[in-house]
C-alpha cells in the first residue's frame, strides 16, 4: 500500500460537531488543522441526527442554581459541578457561533431563521414537575445542519481528510504525536504527524439499534487507551427507545413536549408502569419491566392533538430529524390510532464516559485533547442530564479542545518519527489483510452484539451475568481479535472498529464489575440500592503493564448533595418498591 | 436489509448519496455514471441517501435491520 505523510499544527479525528468545533477554534489561533473522518464530514457524528440545543440564558428566565441543583439531582451526586457550570455559562456563546456559522434555527413564532443576539428562540417547556422545572431546548431548523459546519471548516482554511479511517495514535518520548490509518476506499497508509491531536470520535455504541450511532465503535477512547491515556465513567451507559418493527427512533419525546400529557406506556398487563415517576430521566424502567416478564410493552396513542403532533413530527421531517412519518407509514404503523410495541436498546456509552479530561479538555497524555461524547466529563452522572445538553457539550468541549490543543501546539518543540516506528504502525494496521483465512469483522460483531445487547446483560445487570459476558469477550479478543481476516479496505474499517468495540466492551464490563452498588440508569441487581457510603465516587482505567488497572476516586465533598436527606427524596427515581 | 434498491433509470450520477452514506454502502459505477449498492448488508436505515436524493431514485425499507433481542 503506498504511504501518504500529512504534517499539521493540530489534528482533530472525527468531524460530528465536536471535531468541527476543534478545528474551528484551532484554526481561529492560528493553527493548521487537519480533520478527518471515517465517513463523511457534514453526514456524520450523532450530531447530524440530533435535533437539540440546549441553551441557557439567565435573561430569559433561566435560573442558575435551580439548574445546578437540576443537574445534581438528575446527575445523583456524582455529576462534574465544574463541567455543569461550564455547559450552562458557556451554551449561548456556542449558540451564537453557530448562528454564526450560518446554523438556522426555530424562532419563538415556529419560523426558521436567525435570532437576533437578544431574541429568545423557540424553546421547549416541559411540564414543570416537584423534581424538573423547565426544558431550556432550542432546535436547529436546517436537516443539514453538519454541512452547513463542514462549510464553516473549510471556509476557515482547514483541511478535511474523508473517508480516512484513523486507528492508533502515533506515540514518541511519551506524547502523542499524530496518528496513523487508511482511506477506506483507496486503501492508503496514511501518517498524519501532528503537534497536538484531539480526539472527537464519539461514543462507544456497539452499533447499536437507535438511530444515528451506528457508526460509533469507540475508536477514539480506545486508542486513547492504548496510548496511555485514563478512562471514566465507563460503566455507564444508555437505553434508548426504538420501535420494534421499524428501523426508526420514536416517540417519547415529541409526544411530551407537544401534548400536554404524556402517551400511555402499558405493558401486558396493561399496567401504565411509568405513571407514578417522577419526570426524571426514566429509561431504566423499561428493562426492568422486561425483567419481570411483563412485556410486551406497548406504546400507546392517548391524550394528544393528533393533527397538531402530525404536523410537528411532519416538520422535523423536513428539517431536522429522520423521516418518521414516512418510515412508520411505509412500515403501517399508525401512531395515532394503534398501540404498537416499543423498546428500550442499550447504546453504549455516550456522554457521560470516554476520555479523562481537564477543564482545558486536556488528557494525561501530553499532546492529546478530547471532546464530545469520547470526552469523559462526568457531566451528567448517570444518566442523561437534559435534552440537548449532548449538543451543547459537543460544541462547548469542541471549543476548549480545539483551544487547548492549539496554545499546546504553538509552544511544543518540533519532532522526528523515524522509519521503524511507523513500520510497527503499518503492520497493525494492515495486518488483517494479510494470509488468507481468520474470522470476519461481522462475524466478531455479530458475537459482541449478542453478548452485550440482551437487556439482562448491561441494564438489568449482575455479577454473575458480568462476569460470563466478560468471559466471552476475553476469549474473542484472545481468538477473534487475533485472527481477524479482512477481504478489503472497507472490510478493513469494520475489523479495526470490532477491535475496538471489544476492548471497549472489556473496560465497560469490568468497570460495571467494579461498581458495587446501582445509581441512576446503572442498575445491578444484586446490589439493587445507592451506596453513598462507598459510591459517592468516579471509576478509572489505564492500561498499566499491559493490564486494566482499575481505581475509584471520591468526587468533591461540595458535589455530593445533602446526604442527610431520607433516601427517597435523594433519589426521586425508584427503581421499584425499594 | 433496509436499502432495497437505487434505480439506474432514475439515477442521475450526482453522488449526493455516495458522499452521504455513513457506512459507505453506496458505491459508483465509473462507466455508466450511476450510483449502486455496493456493501448491502451494512446499511443502518438513516435514510440519509433517500432524504438527499434530488431524483427520487433510492428506496430504503423500513424493516428493521439492526439487531434487537427480544425481551419478551
Amino acid at each position: 500500500m503506498s504511504e501518504r505523510r500529512v504534517k499539521t499544527d493540530v489534528l482533530v479525528i472525527g468531524g460530528g460537531l465536536a471535531g468541527c468545533f476543534a478545528a474551528v477554534k484551532a484554526k481561529e489561533l492560528n493553527a493548521d488543522v487537519v480533520l478527518t473522518e471515517k465517513n463523511y464530514v457534514g453526514k456524520t457524528g450523532c450530531s447530524h441526527y440530533a435535533r437539540d440545543f440546549m441553551v441557557f440564558k439567565e435573561e430569559w428566565g433561566d435560573k442558575f442554581d435551580e439548574w445546578m441543583q437540576q443537574f445534581s439531582q438528575i446527575g445523583e451526586y456524582i455529576a462534574d459541578r465544574r463541567w455543569d457550570e461550564i455547559i450552562l455559562r458557556e451554551s449561548y456563546p456556542r449558540f451564537r457561533d453557530l448562528i454564526s456559522w450560518g446554523e438556522p434555527f426555530y424562532k419563538k413564532d415556529g419560523t426558521v431563521g436567525f435570532p437576533e443576539p437578544e431574541e429568545e428562540p423557540f424553546r421547549l417547556a416541559f411540564r414543570k414537575t416537584k423534581y424538573r422545572r423547565t426544558a431550556v431546548i432550542s432546535k436547529f431548523g436546517a436537516r443539514h445542519k453538519m454541512l452547513i459546519a463542514r462549510k464553516k471548516v473549510i471556509d476557515s482554511g482547514c483541511k478535511i481528510l474523508d473517508r480516512l479511517m484513523i486507528t492508533d495514535l502515533l506515540e514518541k518520548d511519551g506524547r502523542v504525536v499524530g496518528a496513523v490509518g487508511f482511506h477506506t476506499r483507496t486503501g492508503e497508509f496514511y501518517v498524519v504527524e501532528a503537534k497536538a491531536t484531539v480526539v472527537s470520535s464519539g461514543g462507544l455504541g456497539f452499533r447499536a439499534a437507535p438511530y444515528g450511532r451506528q457508526f460509533n465503535t469507540g475508536d477514539g477512547v480506545t486508542m486513547g487507551y492504548r496510548a496511555g491515556a485514563v478512562l471514566t465513567s465507563m460503566e455507564f451507559g444508555q437505553g434508548m427507545y426504538v420501535v420494534k418493527d421499524c428501523d426508526t427512533v420514536v416517540i417519547d419525546g415529541p409526544v411530551a413536549e407537544i401534548g400536554k400529557k404524556r402517551d400511555r406506556v402499558t405493558n401486558a398487563n396493561g399496567e401504565e408502569f411509568l405513571n407514578e415517576i417522577p419526570h426524571v430521566p426514566i429509561n431504566i424502567l423499561w428493562p426492568l419491566e422486561f425483567h419481570k416478564g411483563r412485556g410486551p410493552i406497548y406504546h400507546e396513542p392517548y391524550g394528544v392533538d393528533r393533527e397538531k403532533y402530525k404536523e410537528e413530527l411532519k416538520k422535523f421531517d423536513e428539517t431536522a430529524e429522520g423521516p418518521w412519518i414516512t418510515m412508520l407509514d411505509r412500515a403501517g404503523l399508525d401512531i395515532f390510532n394503534d398501540r404498537f410495541e416499543q423498546y428500550m436498546a442499550f447504546s453504549g456509552n455516550f456522554v457521560t464516559g470516554g476520555l479523562r479530561v481537564n477543564t482545558s479538555c486536556e488528557t494525561n497524555v501530553p499532546g492529546l485533547y478530547a471532546a464530545g461524547d469520547a470526552s469523559g466529563t462526568n457531566y451528567t452522572g448517570p444518566t442523561y442530564a437534559a435534552l440537548g445538553s449532548g449538543m451543547a457539550g459537543a460544541s462547548i468541549t469542541g471549543y476548549r479542545a480545539g483551544q487547548g490543543a492549539a496554545q499546546f501546539a504553538q509552544k511544543v518543540k518540533e519532532f522526528k518519527l523515524d522509519g521503524s516506528e511507523v513500520a510497527k504502525y503499518r503492520q497493525i494496521v494492515f495486518g488483517p489483510l494479510e494470509g488468507k483465512s481468520g474470522f470476519s469483522p461481522d462475524h466478531v460483531l455479530m458475537r459482541i452484539q449478542q453478548t452485550i445487547f440482551p437487556y439482562e446483560i448491561r441494564m438489568v445487570m449482575h455479577g454473575k451475568r458480568l462476569q460470563a459476558a466478560l468471559t466471552m469477550i476475553e476469549f474473542f479478543r484472545d481468538h477473534f481479535v487475533a485472527k481477524l481476516r479482512a477481504s478489503d479496505s472497507h472490510d478493513l474499517r469494520k475489523a479495526h472498529e470490532v477491535r475496538s468495540m471489544v476492548l471497549g466492551a472489556e473496560v465497560m464490563l469490568r468497570t460495571a464489575l467494579f461498581r458495587t452498588e446501582s445509581r441512576g440508569w446503572f442498575y445491578r441487581e444484586d446490589y439493587p440500592r445507592r451506596d453513598d457510603k462507598n459510591w459517592l465516587k468516579w471509576i478509572f482505567v489505564r492500561k498499566e503493564d499491559e493490564k486494566m488497572k482499575i481505581w475509584a476516586e471520591p468526587v468533591p465533598k461540595e458535589y455530593q448533595g445533602d446526604t442527610s436527606l431520607p433516601y427517597e427524596e435523594r433519589y426521586p427515581l425508584q427503581y421499584q418498591k425499594e | 436489509m433496509p436499502i432495497e434498491k437505487i434505480d439506474t433509470e432514475r439515477c442521475n450520477g450526482c453522488e449526493i448519496c455516495v458522499d452521504g452514506c455513513p457506512m459507505d454502502v453506496i458505491g459508483f459505477d465509473g462507466e455508466s455514471k450511476k450510483a449502486f449498492v455496493k456493501y448491502k448488508k451494512d446499511c443502518i436505515a438513516c435514510y440519509n441517501c433517500e432524504q438527499d436524493c434530488p431524483v427520487e431514485a433510492v428506496y430504503v425499507s423500513p424493516q428493521r435491520g439492526t439487531m434487537i433481542p427480544p425481551a419478551w
